[in-house]
């Protein structure tokens, strides 16, 4: 089994290989983001075969094949897109970005240990993984399933991710469909999804306080304050986000693996300082998120319109671009061409987001019998039962909002000297989930407090997510800060002499560099 | 402030959520997790015996947790179709003992003329 479960990780990986290179460049954590980019290519193929002709193996070959060449493509055409090599040359500021990405690698590890067991979730076995059989049978079966009144209980309609994701790895290690092994390798290949989302969460973190392009950096000793203090606080995120998913990280159910993708979307795209990779590493994120369940779609499409704006609105590099950026002629695109792009980028990525919900309908799939037919109980009630229930998951979010007020208020400053966007992108897309998931359960038909008694301790964990990520990031901000209070000594001699001089405006530029 | 409160509730999440619950605790809900692998996989197995992938079956419902034992064993693989006199064979899952029992569940055949 875990020979077969690791064929299709790699297969998968080479699958995303070159469309995460172009998209994220030569960083260690375009390692984890590639089964992630794989997957994201097995999502769009279930969508083509159910669509069009065909099974899940034919469109994954052609999806992958014409994903490659566009990026050959681009790269022929400019070269100047093509990745270059990591920047090693700054050795104090790796060494505690290589511990703190040890760190949170160990914890990921731990935080996968359930695995070693077959537990396969009841909507895992019933929902996410069981379509996989639908797409690798082919057009004829997954066509004919979507409408069929006889599969209401494994929601047709729902998005194909998980299922196309396991059924890439059942025709590659062979595995018969319906099998136990099939459910088994899917519940593992989900796993090893959530892995790399938390990895690359992780991940995220590390890169605060490591570069600040167009910010400050009169001193080298905060910048490594810093950067050592995220080396600690990416692992303990990574832990207490573990902690909060609980068994949903390794049962094979939907919700984590949109979920992590979501956030590290939301933390590259809405938070880090705007460079090509980090709009990379949050695109992915944001095609992972948005194939895999109805709501990661609605928060995916937030997320893609909240990096649009930012993207539209982030102002100029001073510098053209800070240490490492790409020699590009002309530096920064003017805004009104940067606001074009991001029309254009934000129309993609919900045209793109709205392919599966679209072929649903087009198709004529089974309504949600939870969210169609007569309503059980008034809309009242339904309210006050989710408010009741949710909130008893949530006690976090309002504490969360509280110190990020107060951060904001105080620290601000040293926000800025990191080259970090606000938080108030983060917020947006937190409550733009919670009244997705709730208005869900308050306008749905089900009985509502079964329904909540089932799934809500699960779909609230989105927010639970979000919020102790941006208590992590304050938590750095406040370092930096602190740090900043304290006087320090001369220059540190392993500085680059070409760090971004004290002068600099601080705010959060864009960057047209990985 | 902000720094011990961020740093007080990360690491009380993460210390809590993973020791909040005992070793009996996880014990027990290992053992009713293996327990239910274990229905599913023998549903599914006594069904992929009774019935091809390529013929037509329909499913017999009954309750919303028998159902998902039905869907869940054979939903993946099975032709499932929505008129029973379309199809040859039904199969509905019931509670009940006996050497074909499956966890205290049965898997019901029933052929259509």
């Amino acid at each position: 089994m875990t020979g077969t479960v690791l064929l299709a990780v790699v297969v998968l990986s080479v699958a995303g290989a070159l469309p995460t290179l172009a998209l994220v460049g030569t960083r260690p954590v375009a390692l984890v983001l590639l089964p992630l980019t794989g997957s994201a290519l097995a999502g769009v193929s279930a969508t083509c075969c159910v669509l069009i002709a065909g099974d899940l193996g034919d469109w994954f070959v052609i999806c992958s094949v014409t994903a490659a060449a566009v990026v050959v493509g681009v790269w022929i055409r400019r070269p100047t897109t093509r990745p270059a090599l990591p920047d090693l040359s700054t050795r104090a500021r790796t060494v505690p970005v290589v511990v703190g990405g040890l760190l949170v690698a160990v914890v990921v590890v731990w935080a996968l240990w359930g695995l070693r067991v077959m537990d396969v979730g009841q909507d895992a076995r019933v929902i996410w993984i069981t379509r996989g059989g639908w797409y690798v049978r082919g057009h004829g079966v997954a066509r004919s399933v979507l409408s069929n009144r006889a599969y209401l209980f494994d929601e047709p309609g729902f998005p194909p991710l998980v299922g196309a994701t396991s059924g890439i790895g059942w025709i590659v290690g062979r595995i018969p469909v319906g099998s136990a092994a099939a459910f088994r390798s899917g519940q593992i290949l989900m796993g090893i999804l959530n892995g790399c989302g938390l990895f690359a969460l992780g991940a995220s973190l590390l890169q605060v306080g490591r570069r600040n392009p167009g910010g400050g950096g009169d001193t080298v000793r905060s910048d490594r304050t810093t950067t050592w203090a995220a080396a600690v606080a990416a692992p303990v995120l990574c832990a207490a986000v573990a902690g909060a998913a609980g068994r949903g990280l390794t049962n094979g159910l939907a919700d984590l693996p949109w979920m992590l993708a979501a956030a590290f979307a939301v933390v590259y795209g809405l938070i880090l300082p705007l460079t090509r990779s980090h709009l990379g590493i949050a695109v992915i994120g944001m095609a992972v998120a948005g194939q895999i369940k109805l709501e990661g779609t609605a928060t995916a499409a937030v997320v893609v319109v909240l990096v649009a704006l930012r993207y539209a609105l982030a102002p100029r590099s001073p510098s053209g671009g800070g240490r490492g950026a790409t020699p590009q002629a002309g530096g920064s695109p003017a805004r009104r061409e940067r606001g074009t792009r991001a029309l254009v980028g934000a129309v993609v990525g919900l045209v793109a987001l709205a392919a599966w919900p679209a072929t649903t309908v087009v198709l004529g799939a089974i309504a949600d019998p939870n969210r169609s037919g007569h309503r059980q109980g008034s809309l009242g009630l339904r309210l006050h039962a989710t408010w009741d229930t949710l909130g008893g998951y949530l006690h976090i979010v309002p504490l969360a909002a509280l110190v990020a007020v107060v951060a904001a208020l105080t620290l601000s400053a040293a926000r800025r000297r990191l080259g970090l966007g606000g938080d108030l992108g983060l917020w947006v897309v937190l409550v733009a989930n919670l009244m997705v998931v709730g208005g869900t359960y308050v306008i749905g038909s089900t009985a509502v407090r079964p329904w909540l008694g089932v799934s809500a301790d699960r779909v609230v964990v989105f927010a639970v997510i979000l919020s102790l990520t941006d208590l992590a990031v304050w938590l750095l901000v406040a370092v930096e800060a602190l740090s900043r209070s304290v006087p320090v000594g001369p220059t540190d001699p392993e500085e680059p002499p070409d760090r971004p001089s004290a002068s600099h405006p601080r705010s959060p530029a864009l960057v047209d560099a990985p | 402030m902000v720094l011990v409160t961020c740093l007080g509730v990360l690491t009380t999440v993460a210390v809590t959520a993973h020791t909040h619950t005992t070793l009996a605790q996880l014990a027990s809900q290992q053992a009713k997790n293996e327990a239910k692998q274990h229905i599913f996989v023998c549903l599914s197995t006594r069904a992929h015996h009774l019935v091809s992938a390529d013929e037509p079956v329909s499913l017999q419902r009954s309750s919303l947790p028998l159902d998902v034992l039905l869907d869940g064993a054979v939903a993946s693989w099975a032709d499932v179709v929505t008129d029973p006199s379309s199809a040859r064979v039904g199969l509905r899952v019931k509670a009940g003992t006996g050497p074909d029992a499956c966890g205290g569940y049965i898997l019901v055949i029933r052929t259509h003329p």
